[in-house]
């Protein structure tokens, strides 16, 4: 056991090294150096370098636990502490084949071959490059070939223990531990967006300085985020409790007509604020108006009065026109209601005090008599609706413009999965060329609206185009439907990815030049307007982004659980099964291809009005591969799942430009780990993931009362 | 009386082999008729025709005063003829009772609209699929109802799978359901149940049943006409004692089993 168990640490250790010099070697340690994860101490590349060597420990302790503990035992073993040895074994393996690679850039010049083996590197992996010089000094066995070498090795070798040991911790403790070490990770990735999103005049900056430099996370930073991510994922499983008992309380305490105001003053601040912003200026209203002593919750009533006679003698410039004349007003509409809904807030709070007092003093045992669990029920869905909605509304004024438009490219792929997901995982047609059905929506979109006199002419308004868009990408869908109706799974696949092809290379060709502008595409689309508001700009994109991706969502959510829905569920099943169960399967295919294809048009739509030109080669097949990818990285069939992997696969890049060299090598990567480990997906089909633990505890139940009402059960057989 | 199902001359030529040789058939509204034969006498080929998995190459098939060749298997269940499958062949990633309510997709009318805005039309159309679909599956009693309504079908166990696919056929309200070999890998006690489920469908939903079966005992118990194939053709037809003492049925079956025993026609 001990000897396999030794082969099993080397066997790790290699996989380990491979993958590191791997990482080395493509130039992704060298590049990623050159970014802190937190300030003076570790950059992103030697983050990297030594997450390897503890993943290797990690996973060689749980290949041990998977020995120790093969398929068929009914009693499981627990590794013991000594097993950890194993995992230093697999890091010192780690270790020694990052020496071998020092010692063959040392000897050898290999860059002819590998450009990326470069000095750089060489000193990096030294570590005496990319630390600052006070981490240098403070590094053991001083400087050198040989000490780097041998520091190379220690550190892999205690890395792989701390792995091996993470993996023994109990499962809460080591999930806070890894959470809390991929958070600030997370966090010095992203501290270029927060600097954006934070740093700025206003309450968001003490906290940017609390845990960021200008540069990036601070190490005082770092571990506030370690303790407060652990604090948060061990105190998790009581937040829902109490999120439901605090409204609970509301329901249950404060005066129906107290709860109506607050939520209207709520709602009219919100409102105003999407007003201001869209109609009257640019600029996006703070979230808490900016007065002093709100941040050291110093709330009094000549704080108030103080705010609402700035408010109201508000903004000093405004553009010139005639909506800018409401914009003093508007603004001290703004404050007003903030500072009444303050004021309201503050009174619950001590109306619910004053009553948890009354209440400790009375003889009455029932303290907190919960209200009906209906309307208890019904209360938590309607707070968690409105704040929802309160901030996806406040999210571009907050984040800022680069990260608005992020949103904006994520919320397009939204729109796209959802379209796809019931082509590929509703009906089970897999489809390649998805970008065809993106592409004829923004062509159709484009010749239909632009005022470039070449092509098109029809000069209709955004609006005036969009139904007669769904309506051309809708038969678009139909026509690409009907020859592929026979085919199947791989067939099917190769053959859309033929039409996505042949619908670049059409808007490409000479032959439709005259009407689609060839390889110069089609310039001068106008902006898009409802009533006097234009949405140029990310941050106001946005709005109409989010309003497509709710109705989208909200259409694929309605068909999923209908007839259609399960006939489409049927016919991915087994399609000669539901044409035999009476479902024409014919109709259905050509209903899933069209109902996929017009809700890609509206995302197309939206993109070419939001770009103003577009050219034949934004339409190529990386799209179809992108949208395809999602669903897979959110779970196919799932809809939250969409959400999801649109942001993973479509924000995470956007967001780390860092990343954009090796995109296309972290898209492969994390498609065939998605495959091994998760193929069901980050978020599988809601239904389908509750279902399995549901059905184990069902089955439990019913074993339970089976084995008690009868001996012999020929049922749970087979 | 017309009969309810009827075929005529019905053939079906396997690049020469006559999998279904010119076979007269017919049973009655009511009736309960097993099909038996050797593997590969055609009986699978039969039923493929009957519900349109193949194109027939002559002959004619009647039902209910429709010719059926020429039509669409979903157009042949919406007038009325369900099967189950000699694998089973259920929706695995769908739930029980999901499978069920595909069954009832052909008795409904609502479409994409209806799905999105879901009028009051759509809503009641919705209300009895989902009963009519717990109707059927009631009628298996604790097996299939309760808490494994909302379970995914493939985590049913084999013989549970098999009435699933008998609820199913049910879901589809026909007059006649075909049934492939519904004891094939039960346990005798399963094989027993399956025999007076058979009868019970015909006695209390009033289900017309044509059965392949290849289990005797099932065969004697349920079946008030038993039809003989061998080669395609029809080879014995009566009550069963008059097949099971046919010589041509001991002739097909003696000799033969034993060398096509793993093959069969579908």
């Amino acid at each position: 056991m001990t000897n396999s168990k030794l082969k099993l640490g080397i066997r790790m250790g290699a996989y380990g090294g491979v993958a590191t010099i791997y990482l080395c070697l493509v130039g992704i340690i060298e590049t990623f150096s050159d970014r802190d994860i937190i300030t003076g101490i570790i950059s992103l590349g030697h983050t990297l370098l030594f997450l390897t060597a503890l993943v290797t420990g990690y996973l060689n302790m749980q290949q041990v636990d998977k020995l120790i503990n093969p398929a068929h035992q009914v009693v499981e073993k627990a590794p013991k502490p000594k097993d950890t040895i194993h995992s230093a074994v697999a890091g010192i393996i780690t270790g020694i084949s990052l020496v071998i690679l020092v010692l063959v850039l040392d000897r050898f010049n290999i860059r002819d071959m590998l450009v990326n083996a470069s000095p750089k590197l060489f000193e990096l992996l030294l570590l005496e490059k990319g630390v600052t010089p006070t981490m240098v000094s403070l590094l053991p066995f001083g400087q050198g070939l040989a000490a780097g070498m041998l520091r190379l090795v220690v550190f892999s070798t205690v890395l792989g223990l701390v792995g091996g040991t993470l993996y023994l911790l109990p499962p809460t403790r080591r999930r806070s531990i890894m959470l809390g070490i991929a958070m600030v990770v997370l966090l010095g990735l992203l501290s270029d967006l927060m600097r954006i999103a934070l740093n700025k005049p206003g309450w968001s900056e003490g906290f940017y300085k609390l845990i960021y430099t200008g540069r990036g996370l601070s190490s005082q930073g770092a571990v506030i985020t370690l303790v407060a991510t652990a604090a948060i994922t061990s105190a998790w499983r009581y937040i829902p409790d109490s999120y439901t008992r605090v409204i609970s309380v509301i329901t249950a305490w404060l005066p129906t007509w107290i709860r109506i105001t607050l939520a209207s003053l709520l709602s009219v601040s919100l409102l105003l604020r999407l007003a201001w912003f869209l109609g009257i200026e640019n600029v996006y209203p703070p979230i808490l108006p900016d007065c002093p002593g709100l941040i050291t919750s110093n709330i009094s009533l000549t704080n108030c009065t103080e705010w609402i006679s700035q408010g109201l003698s508000a903004p000093q410039e405004s553009t010139e026109g005639g909506l800018a004349s409401s914009a003093p007003a508007v603004s001290a509409a703004i404050t007003l209601a903030d500072s009444l809904m303050l004021l309201g807030i503050a009174a619950s709070i001590f109306l619910l005090l004053v009553r948890t007092v009354q209440m400790s003093m009375s003889s009455d045992i029932q303290k907190w008599p919960a209200p009906p669990l209906q309307k208890l029920e019904r209360a938590q869905r309607l707070v968690t609706l409105y704040l929802g909605v309160a901030a996806l509304l406040f999210i571009p004024g907050v984040v800022g413009v680069y990260p608005s438009e992020v949103l904006v490219m994520v919320g397009l792929y939204v729109v796209m999965g959802l379209g796809l997901n019931i082509v590929v995982g509703m009906a089970g047609l897999l489809d390649l060329g998805y970008v065809a059905f993106f592409a004829v929506g923004a062509y159709s979109m484009a010749v239909l609206t632009t005022v470039d006199a070449s092509v098109g002419g029809a000069q209709l308004s955004f609006w005036g185009a969009l139904p007669l868009v769904v309506v051309i990408t809708g038969i678009a869908g139909l026509l690409v439907g009907a020859p592929v109706l026979r085919m199947r799974g791989d067939y099917l696949a190769i053959v859309t990815l033929g039409f996505g092809e042949i619908a670049r290379f059409l808007a490409l060709s000479d032959w439709f030049k005259p009407a689609l502008g060839g390889a110069q595409g089609i310039i001068k689309i106008p902006d898009i307007h409802i009533g006097g508001v234009e949405f140029v700009g990310p941050q106001k994109l946005y709005y109409l982004i989010l309003v497509s991706c709710l109705i989208a969502y909200f259409i694929t959510a309605r068909l999923k659980d209908s007839r259609v829905g399960r006939a489409w569920g049927a016919m991915r099943e087994d399609e000669q099964v539901a044409d035999v169960m009476g479902v024409n399967t014919t109709a259905y295919k050509l209903l899933a291809f069209a109902m996929g294809a017009l809700i890609a048009s509206v995302s197309g739509a939206i993109f070419a009005a939001k770009l103003g030109t577009i050219y034949p080669h934004s339409f190529n097949v990386q799209v179809s591969i992108t949208a395809l990818g999602l669903l897979i990285v959110g779970g196919i069939g799932s809809l939250p799942g969409v959400v999801v992997g649109a942001f993973a696969l479509v924000g995470l890049p956007e967001l780390l430009r860092e990343f954009s060299e090796y995109r296309m090598l972290f898209y492969g990567a994390a498609m065939v780990i998605m495959m091994l480990v998760r193929p069901q997906g980050l978020l599988p089909s809601a239904r389908r993931g509750h279902k399995l633990q549901g059905n184990e505890r069902d089955q439990d139940d019913w074993m339970r009362i089976a084995a008690e009402s009868e001996a012999a059960g020929s049922e749970s057989s087979g | 009386m017309p009969h309810l199902l009827e075929s005529r001359r019905l053939l079906k030529d396997f690049g020469g082999l006559n999998a279904v040789d010119h076979l007269d058939f017919h049973i009655d509204e009511g009736e309960i008729v097993s099909l038996i034969g050797p593997n590969g006498a055609g009986k699978t080929t039969f039923f493929n025709l009957i519900t349109g998995f193949y194109p027939a190459d002559d002959g004619k098939v009647l039902f209910d005063g429709h010719n059926l060749l020429g039509l669409s298997p979903y157009q042949i269940t919406e007038l009325g003829i369900a099967r189950t499958f000699q694998t089973v062949r259920l929706f695995q990633e769908m739930t029980i009772l999901e499978n069920v309510m595909v069954g009832q997709h052909c008795r409904g009318r609502s479409g994409v609209l209806g799905a999105v805005f879901r009028p009051p039309r759509y809503r009641a159309e919705e209300a009895r699929i989902r009963k009519k679909a717990e109707e059927q599956l009631a009628f298996f009693g604790s097996r299939l109802g309760g808490y494994r309504l909302d379970q995914m079908a493939n985590s049913l166990s084999y013989a549970n799978r098999r009435r699933l696919e008998i609820a199913r056929a049910m879901g589809t309200e026909a007059k006649l359901i075909l049934m492939d070999e519904p004891s094939a890998g039960m346990n005798p006690k399963e094989t027993e149940e399956i025999a007076s489920l058979i009868g019970k469908l015909r006695d209390e939903r009033g289900f017309t049943i044509l059965v392949i079966e290849h289990d005797m005992k099932v065969v004697k118990g349920v079946s008030d006409r038993v039809v003989a194939m061998d080669y395609g053709h029809k080879i014995a037809e009566g009550t069963y004692e008059n097949v099971a003492n046919d010589e041509h049925v001991i002739e097909a079956y003696l000799g033969r089993k034993a060398t096509r025993e793993d093959q069969d026609a579908s």
